[in-house]
């Protein structure tokens, strides 16, 4: 599917594309990891990532509008974890179809193939004179989303109740550790915060929900005062760092303030990442106990 | 149709384009798309077709044509033609449009085979044109599926130890067919009146339907540009090259040669064929020989002809 994706973003095709996260073959594993979306996270797709049900629901239909919107054009993954959330029971408070229906609206061409009397040619061949500004496009197409985006949420936002950020906060104003990760493991840090918060521990979560285009600015905001942070991946990029942790630490290049960083990978192929296991990386952050190894959670060595 | 009322109609495809002189291809696309006067969209396979015509910013085509990759032509043209339904069922379109799909042989025998077989078995309604020039031409002569034994190949070159491509030619027809579509034929250009008769009937049919045509190659089969419909016909002398069409489940021959000519007369005019002129390769002539008459009794047989 690889070539097709980059297909799909070059004819700036706005596919709104839900994906249930899972593991890559071989050996074969169908249980969640990131692996499948961050392998393919320069094919030109925006990425928008769920923590759970309701959210992958909202994120679908802001897929869509965000997708189609003139400024944008461009196509959408909208990923939740794989079994975890797409196929866990949980309640999900499902919006009136009136009101969705009338805020995604209806998609008006610019170009129709179906235009006969105005022939198009799409997806033309483009040699060494062309494809660089083609891809130049693509780029400020991916540039103008931080721009449209609030005006797309602030809509849904009358729906829903919900306003969706590219990155969700949680405790992190005033934390000396934070820990930054994505999807349904962010749910779970939430429980860890909110008990070690009682327990009097200066933790918080940054959780990320829109990985591109990446938000650079808000992310190095956020984790400006912390003393140590823990970046927890859910896939490899072998050969180099994981992926988020890789874009994190670009983000705090020309930071003022540089918290100590620490990458680590969990959860591959499925394997459960448990509220003892992020209360063990918390500690660590607070003990300033960071390496410059990448470490695994829950792995057997 | 006749060749006034041909020779009046605008041509879908300008000219101008960059395929080569004395390419089959562009022939077979003007002469499918001018057999029906309905609006027409186009999708594309890659291949010599697709690059030749579309150099960014200039285009061949007059009516809307679209490419997305080698391996799905069928697939997109069936996204194309299922919006139109949509659109169609909601009232936002009102006239009839006709889809085709255009591919060579490596996006439909090989690359294209799956998609083709999804868009034949969803029952979408287009036709498929397969223009077939028995390799991968577009990058230079690497074998298909749909190259035929003996020919020499940059994948399969004949030298001392293979006599060129050591398979047949993938029976694409039979897996078309398969499917269970109303229409299919096989056509080539060296029988023009027969080809627009099958497009013609082909957009008169709701449903999947298939044309598998013969393109000759005039630089990479290796002939003088000014001979391809000599050799496209030459072929269908020998019978190597079948022309029948399967409607409704019954299989119609629909040329008949006076005189099968022996398939030597054919290999020795090109020359990927050239090193089966050599007398150690007696065999290899033998052995396609014996499989094109093979091949044919089959299709008398499925037509209910004599032999």
């Amino acid at each position: 599917m690889f070539e097709i994706l980059g297909v799909a973003s070059g004819l700036r095709a706005p596919i709104a594309m839900p994906v249930a996260n899972r593991a890559l073959s071989a050996p074969l594993n169908i249980h969640c990891d990131h692996s499948d979306t961050m392998g393919v996270r320069d094919a030109g797709w925006i990425q928008i990532y769920a923590e759970n049900a309701q959210e992958a629901y909202e994120n679908t239909l802001l897929a869509v509008k965000l997708a189609e919107d003139k400024e944008v054009l461009l196509p959408v993954m909208s990923c939740m974890d794989g079994f975890i959330t797409s196929h866990g029971v949980e309640n999900v408070v499902i919006h009136e179809d009136d009101a969705v229906r009338e805020f995604i609206g209806e998609y008006s061409f610019q170009y129709n193939l179906l235009n006969y009397k105005n022939p198009v040619t799409v997806g033309a061949i483009e040699l060494t004179d062309y494809l660089f500004e083609t891809r130049r496009q693509q780029a400020e197409a991916m540039e103008r989303v931080p721009r449209v985006l609030p005006r797309i949420s602030k809509d849904l936002a009358e729906i829903t109740g919900n306003e969706f950020d590219v990155v969700e906060e949680y405790y992190t104003d005033d934390a000396d550790a934070i820990v930054l990760t994505m999807s349904s493991a962010a749910g779970t840090t939430k429980a860890v915060v909110d008990r070690m918060r009682r327990e009097g521990k200066r933790v918080g979560l940054l959780k990320l929900r829109m990985f591109r285009p990446f938000p650079f600015e808000r992310i190095a905001e956020a984790l400006q005062g912390a003393k140590a942070v823990a970046v927890l991946d859910r896939a490899f990029s072998f050969g180099t760092s994981a992926p988020i942790f890789t874009d994190v630490k670009n983000a705090l290049y020309n930071a003022d303030s540089k918290p100590k960083l620490q990458s680590y990978v969990f959860g591959i192929g499925g394997r459960d990442i448990s509220d003892e296991h992020i209360e063990g990386v918390f500690k660590r952050l607070l003990s300033g106990d960071v390496s410059d190894r990448e470490e695994y959670i829950n792995l057997r060595e | 149709m006749n060749y006034k009322e041909f020779a009046e109609k605008e041509e879908r495809l300008a000219p101008g384009h960059g395929l080569c002189a004395g390419c089959a291809a562009p022939i077979i696309v003007k002469t499918v798309l001018s057999a029906t006067d309905k609006p027409v969209v186009v999708a594309n396979a890659t291949g010599c077709l697709e690059v030749s015509t579309t150099i960014y910013p200039a285009s061949a085509w007059r009516v809307p044509w679209i490419h997305s990759a080698f391996e799905n032509a069928a697939a997109t043209i069936s996204g194309v033609e299922a919006a139109y339904q949509s659109l169609k069922k909601q009232g936002k379109i009102g006239e009839d449009v006709t889809f085709v799909a255009f591919g060579g042989d490596g996006g439909t025998y090989d690359i294209g085979l799956q998609s083709l077989s999804g868009a034949l078995e969803r029952g979408h309604d287009f036709l498929y044109v397969c223009y077939d020039n028995e390799a991968y031409m577009n990058t230079g002569n690497q074998r298909s599926g749909s190259t035929p034994f003996g020919a020499s190949t940059t994948t399969e070159p004949a030298g001392k130890v293979i006599p060129g491509k050591t398979e047949f030619k993938k029976d694409l027809m039979k897996i078309v067919i398969g499917h269970d579509i109303p229409y299919a034929a096989k056509a080539s250009v060296g029988n023009w009146l027969d080809l627009i008769k099958k497009a013609e009937k082909a957009f008169q049919v709701k449903g999947p339907k298939f044309l598998l045509v013969n393109s000759p190659c005039t630089t990479l089969w290796g002939f003088s540009n000014k001979s391809t419909i000599d050799i496209a016909k030459l072929l269908i002398e020998t019978c190597a090259w079948p022309l029948y069409e399967y409607e409704n489940g019954e299989y119609h021959l629909t040329y008949k040669p006076k005189e099968k000519k022996p398939i030597i007369e054919y290999l020795k005019t090109q020359r990927r064929f050239k090193h089966l002129l050599k007398p150690e390769n007696k065999h290899v002539v033998d052995t396609i020989q014996k499989h094109v008459d093979e091949k044919w009794a089959e299709i008398l047989r499925l037509c209910g002809e004599e032999e």
